[in-house]
């Protein structure tokens, strides 16, 4: 695969993160010819999705991969890539179980078992674990689909949604420290009504806020004196005070002490309408770039990829790879494989872990085995935070006061398995410095859905191609007819 | 590949599907010629039910075809009636067919309901199934709801199942009228009132009182919690009967919660409305001045029904008069 590479063509998009795929695949629609390159050997750069053995690989590579220079063909203009820039990093790993199985049934790990009601539940082992790898999805950036965001129109129009499973999200959560436990964040009419820890007048005040801000775009003249303040304000003004603000701030709204007003009601607008799923997953070939070639004029010309000299009239990378770039901040991650469920019943189940000390919040993302996430019997979970020193350290109080990672098993908590802690880097492209044929596009950041890394594309879209429209909608197949073929038929029955 | 791929316009997608209506409509004709003459001639036969279920299945809404069956049935039963549970299975599958093509064709309910009472051996699991299926698509499907009491009658199904499954039906979604009537039917049936006044057994009442309140707070627009509310708390089983003051402090209760609401939602004419009749039924007289008000306002928030609000209001001016005055 890819000898024969056009060239000259129209766009070169090296890397397979999401917005670089995004806008190649809508520029493919609209004819134009497209060359996606990227050095890895999976698709997905730091969207990826994983089975148990290939996460390790890759992990594990990275930290062992080194650049092969080629510098032959750089002229001092040309913009040098560099390759071994480490967008997932940090990556650390940890088991909790044993190698080997535990060959005799003790009487007492049976009765054990039993008193707690349930049925006999398999003991995992580390071999057993990893011969079951491919059943393993681990994602690097699992994110969300609000059912009215704009990944969805995306997903609709192009017809990629076809060739897509979705989950609903069953239940949002937040986690109250100082009880230790997880309450259910009610965000529909159903959860409100049926929620047994909030009051009646609660009840009506939240649901009123919550209809104001789905209803937004209809009724403007409703909400002209918070427009420009910041979400507190609104709040205060509609009287949601202890638990139900909770709710709405650290859950639905997703905002802290100065999120501003529309950011807090937009989120709103996406939760309310409730049924999310987890998606991932890219395309791509398999190439090393090297340098962007500028030309006299300062546009960038094409890219030597392998040694051999590739035009196009646009470039976009992705933004780990942008010579350009620097490192703005982190995401802190940790990926664990449990042996139950943090809630009851739940399918996909998020919840918020609110900071007290004006820190970021925590988010938590749990999938059952429903979702192909893992064997049945395990769970997976993400945690997702800002970067403040290493994933270890920022996700060390959450995880110690949700699960239980030592060697007493605690009846209440889930276990942990396995664990990896890793950080991805969050990058700035500065304004201008780039030549303006060639496109930055940026990785997965900390927020839930793709919706902002939509709107990325569709705009480094409506750049390069103004007027042209961004994923049209796809025929019917039914209705597209090869020629000279049935076209004479249709026309010769009387 | 040298051929170009083009995509059909409308006039040619309009030609396509005329033939295809005019295919259809002569196998049509030919069926219906061959039922008839086949019935004429006394043929009530597998041929017979064969054909019928090819047009039924296109077209479930022809009564007479179903009729056509229904005597075919009643044949078989008379005459061979050991056969009989074999024609009624295929009659099930067929009906579940045709319900799933129209939902809300009476026949096929109809029928289904028709059919059971000729087999002896139902799996009446199997029909739960269906309806709860049908009613998870339609929550508000009324030929649904009755063939649901036909099975459960049938069935000697107990009804604290079925109270349970309205309770998970409001769970979901508690904006269904059905949902709250098909309550509505069961329970005074599975916890009656003991003494002979009120509509429900007392500790029920308050627990429906409460969950109505949630809906009700939670929704102050959802016509159906109102109705609910009202069938909890007006429906009497004698007239007037405030001597009993255990309900009385139930009324007072509600009318509590309804000035909570009102605060919250002074324009909101359910809530005004609740208000009004509550007043009504603790003590006519002595709030009529303060109900007049609420009739007023209601006139006000609520226009296109202000002739209700003025025959309510001349109600109430009646009721003044009519009432004696209580020692």
């Amino acid at each position: 695969m890819g000898e024969d590479i056009p060239s000259p063509c129209d766009l070169i998009v090296v890397g397979t993160g999401l917005v670089e795929s995004i806008v190649a695949s809508a520029a493919s629609r609209i004819g134009k010819q497209v060359v996606h390159l990227d050095h890895r050997d999976f698709y997905g750069s730091s969207w990826a999705t994983f089975s148990f053995n290939s996460l390790k690989n890759t992990l594990g590579l990275i930290d062992e991969f080194k650049e092969h220079t080629t510098q032959s063909q750089k002229e001092a203009s040309d913009l040098n890539i560099s390759l071994n820039s480490k967008a997932v990093c940090n990556a650390i790993e940890k088991w909790f179980i044993l190698d080997e199985c535990k060959t005799e049934n003790d009487d007492s790990h049976q009765e054990c078992e039993a008193s707690r009601g349930k049925t006999s539940r398999i003991t995992w082992t580390k071999s057993e674990l990893l011969k079951n790898s491919r059943k393993f999805n681990f994602d690097l950036s699992p994110k969300l689909l609000y059912s009215r965001g704009e990944m969805v129109e995306v997903l609709i129009n192009s017809g990629i949604c076809r060739y897509a499973e979705f989950k609903n999200v069953s239940g949002i959560y937040t986690f109250d420290a100082s009880e230790g436990c997880l309450l259910p964040v009610p965000c529909s009419r159903a959860d409100v009504f049926n929620s047994k820890d909030i009051s009646m007048v609660e009840k009506r005040l939240l649901m009123k806020v919550l209809a104001m801000c789905v209803d937004y775009e209809n009724k403007p003249e409703e909400f002209k004196e918070y427009e420009s303040g910041n979400f507190d304000n609104f709040l205060n003004a509609h009287k949601i005070q202890g638990k139900i603000r909770k709710y709405l701030v650290d859950s639905v709204a997703m905002a802290n002490d100065s999120t501003n007003f529309q950011d807090a009601v937009k989120n709103v607008q996406k939760i309310c309408a409730k049924c999310s799923a987890v998606f991932g997953g890219v395309y791509c070939l398999k190439r090393n770039t090297e340098n962007i070639i500028i030309g006299s004029d300062g546009q960038a010309i094409g890219i030597v990829s392998d040694n051999q000299k590739l035009m196009a009239r646009f470039i976009l990378i992705e933004d780990c790879l942008n010579p350009l770039a620097i490192i703005k901040s982190g995401i802190s991650r940790a990926i664990l494989i449990t042996d139950r469920s943090i809630t009851n019943n739940d399918q996909v189940a998020i919840i918020t872990v609110p900071s007290a000390n004006g820190k970021d919040p925590v988010r938590i993302l749990e999938l059952s085995a429903s979702t192909m996430a893992c064997p049945p019997g395990l769970y997976v979970v993400h945690l997702i935070t800002r970067q403040v020193t290493t994933a270890v350290e920022d996700l060390r109080e959450v995880i110690d006061a949700v699960f239980c990672s030592g060697e007493k098993e605690a009846l209440d908590k889930p276990n942990i398995i396995w664990s990896l802690h890793f950080n991805i880097n969050e990058y700035d492209s500065p304004e201008g410095k780039l030549p303006s044929n060639v496109y930055s596009c940026p990785g997965p950041d900390l927020f839930l859905d793709f919706d902002d890394h939509v709107i990325k594309a569709r705009n480094i879209f409506q750049s390069m191609y103004p007027g042209e429209d961004f994923l049209p909608k796809v025929p019917d197949p039914e209705d597209v007819v090869l020629e000279d073929s049935s076209e004479d038929i249709v026309q010769e029955n009387p | 590949m040298h051929g170009r791929l083009k995509v059909r316009t409308t006039a040619e997608q309009q030609e396509i599907k005329a033939k295809e209506r005019a295919k259809k409509l002569a196998v049509y004709k030919v069926a219906m010629d061959r039922i008839f003459s086949k019935r004429k001639s006394g043929e009530l036969d597998d041929e017979i039910l064969k054909i019928t279920g090819q047009v039924l299945t296109e077209n479930p809404d022809i009564s007479t075809l179903w009729n056509i069956r229904k005597e075919t049935i009643v044949k078989i039963k008379n005459t061979t009636p050991d056969l009989v549970d074999n024609y009624v299975s295929k009659e099930l599958t067929l009906t579940e067919q045709c319900i799933r093509v129209n939902p809300k064709s009476y026949n096929s309910w109809f029928h289904r309901s028709w059919v059971l009472d000729k087999g002896s051996n139902i799996d009446f699991q199997a029909e739960f199934l269906l309806c709860d299926k049908c009613l998870e698509l339609d929550e508000r499907n009324f030929h649904c709801w009755d063939y649901r009491r036909i099975i459960v009658q049938m069935s000697k199904t107990p009804l604290e199942n079925e109270l349970q499954f309205s309770t998970n039906k409001i769970t979901k979604n508690f904006s269904n009228y059905s949902s709250w009537h098909y309550r509505s039917e069961l329970l005074p049936r599975i916890y009656p009132s003991s003494s002979g006044d009120t509509l429900l057994d007392d500790q029920k009442l308050a627990e429906e009182c409460n969950l109505i309140q949630n809906a009700i707070f939670t929704d102050p627009n959802d016509q159906s919690a109102w109705f609910y509310q009202r069938w909890l708390l007006f429906t009497k089983k004698e007239t007037n009967s405030t001597e009993n003051s255990g309900f009385l402090s139930v009324l007072n209760d509600e009318l509590e919660s309804c000035q909570q609401l009102r605060d919250l939602e002074p324009n909101n004419k359910w809530v005004i409305l609740q208000v009004c009749e509550l007043l009504r039924r603790i003590d006519s007289l002595g709030n009529k001045k303060e109900i007049l008000q609420l009739v007023s306002q209601l006139t006000k928030v609520d226009p296109l029904r202000r002739g209700y609000y003025a025959y309510l209001g001349s109600k109430i001016e009646e009721e003044k008069q009519k009432k004696t005055i209580p020692e």
